[in-house]
């Protein structure tokens, strides 16, 4: 199907920003680690993918220009607080600690594996074709991200203490992540969007997986409180929003 | 002095690894660059993001950068590399089955250089060469608009700035104000 009905448009915009809006504020995110990571070749390859995550955000707020008629810069930029879906793990700062924002990557990075891999298979064309290239590179940030895992659980006793710490202070903001954006059931209803239940148990055995490969451990509970999702935000994403959003509230139409 | 938590000599201590890559099918693999890793598995993912996504890139090849000039090694295959004068990068020739790096470099004088002038060889066997495939594993990414990557989509926005900065004469006055100061 190439043409959304009329009705479906608004929950279509819900699903599509919740996923653009995870992966701009998490680009954004660690762009901060741009020029102090670590080791410089972490540096540029963590800086490398967090373009790649805003370059995702672009092209799927283009989709959703498609429905709204609003450019990507408006999209991305122009709104309030409220409006934004993204799960806010994603802004969670990780205070420069490196462990940290590994484990923030890990867990954001295989949910946007897993979630793009449902959204291909949409049958609203425009979004499964564009979800499918999109999950394919995907791939290398998980490949990617779980190497840093793997390493750091199997470095020395402190690398592993270290990136254990960080597993287990990002693991409630994790299932933050499952918090299901408004139109999501509608989209289900309408056969748009897949509906099968095991996404939630597919992401944890994934996560789980590389976990026990590197020598770690994780608890994972679900999430049940109204969130990011539901435009309900925490202090961390007000200080990423409005830095976000300060040339664009200077100036609008600011060509960069 | 630290770097984040790992002091310098740590870091410096990292073996160096050579990057190739190979642009499209039919290109030989040409040197990209160099990078410090602890290990393969993490050149490999590095020199993807690096090296892989500076230009346009279907295939890669890492090997550390103590082999490429050995003259030890076991009998295996060997995939070789010449330089052909000083300042040009080393790029691929083919591989020769020899006994250790010394025998390769020598064969491949012999069957790839011949009479010609050239600078240098590296020989690497092929098991230690960390190699991928951008068909099955992606390397560059396609999907999304990546020029902003590329030294062309830079130097074409950066050119499009200083024509209209000059078409404005406001470089010729900058100038003129900026050394009124110096001299």
């Amino acid at each position: 199907m190439n043409e959304l009905p009329e009705q479906l448009q608004i929950p279509m915009v819900g699903v599509l920003l919740s996923t653009a809006d995870d992966k701009l504020f998490l680009g954004h995110r660690n762009s901060d680690w741009t020029g102090i990571a670590p080791i410089l070749e972490a540096d540029i390859a963590f800086s490398s993918l967090a373009q790649d995550d805003i370059a995702h955000a672009s092209v799927i707020y283009e989709l959703v220009g498609t429905l709204t008629n609003q450019n990507a810069d408006q999209i991305a930029f122009g709104r309030n607080a409220i409006d934004y879906l993204c799960a806010d793990i994603v802004t969670k700062s990780d205070q420069f600690n490196w462990a940290s924002a590994i484990a923030r990557q890990f867990y954001c990075n295989i949910f946007d594996y897993h979630r793009l891999k449902r959204l291909s298979e949409s049958t609203w064309t425009p979004l499964a074709s564009l979800a499918k290239r999109l999950c394919d590179e995907q791939a290398i940030h998980v490949d990617h991200v779980s190497s840093w895992i793997n390493h750091l659980g199997r470095g020395n006793e402190d690398s592993k203490v270290r990136i254990q710490k960080a597993i287990d202070e990002y693991a409630p903001y994790a299932s933050m992540l499952f918090e299901a954006p408004k139109g999501l059931e509608q989209l289900r209803d309408a056969g748009i969007l897949i509906n099968n239940e095991d996404f939630y148990t597919t992401w944890k055995k994934s996560i789980e997986e590389v976990i026990q490969e590197a020598g770690l451990s994780v608890h994972i509970e679900p999430h049940t409180t109204e969130g990011g999702r539901s435009g309900v935000h925490d202090e961390d994403f007000m200080h990423s929003l409005t830095e976000l959003q300060e040339v664009f509230s200077t100036d609008p139409a600011a060509a960069w | 002095m630290t770097t984040g938590d790992l002091t310098t000599s740590e870091v410096e201590n990292f073996p160096i690894w050579e990057v190739f890559t190979q642009k499209k099918e039919n290109d030989v693999h040409v040197h990209a660059g160099s990078l410090s890793s602890p290990d393969a598995s993490f050149a490999q993912l590095f020199a993807r993001e690096h090296y892989g996504q500076d230009q346009v890139c279907i295939s890669l090849w890492v090997g550390p950068r103590e082999l490429f000039t050995s003259d030890e090694g076991e009998n295996e295959i060997y995939e070789v590399f010449v330089q052909w004068s000083a300042g040009l990068k080393h790029e691929h020739v083919g591989e020769v089955e020899a006994g250790n790096g010394k025998e390769a470099k020598d064969i491949c004088k012999e069957h790839f250089v011949g009479e010609k002038t050239f600078f240098s060889i590296w020989a690497i066997q092929n098991s230690k060469l960390t190699k991928v495939d951008g068909a099955t594993d992606m390397i560059w990414r396609a999907t999304t608009d990546q020029t902003y990557r590329l030294a062309s989509g830079y130097s074409r926005k950066v050119r499009q700035k200083w024509d209209a900065l000059r078409a404005s004469n406001a470089v010729d006055k900058y100038q003129e104000e900026d050394l009124k100061e110096t001299y």
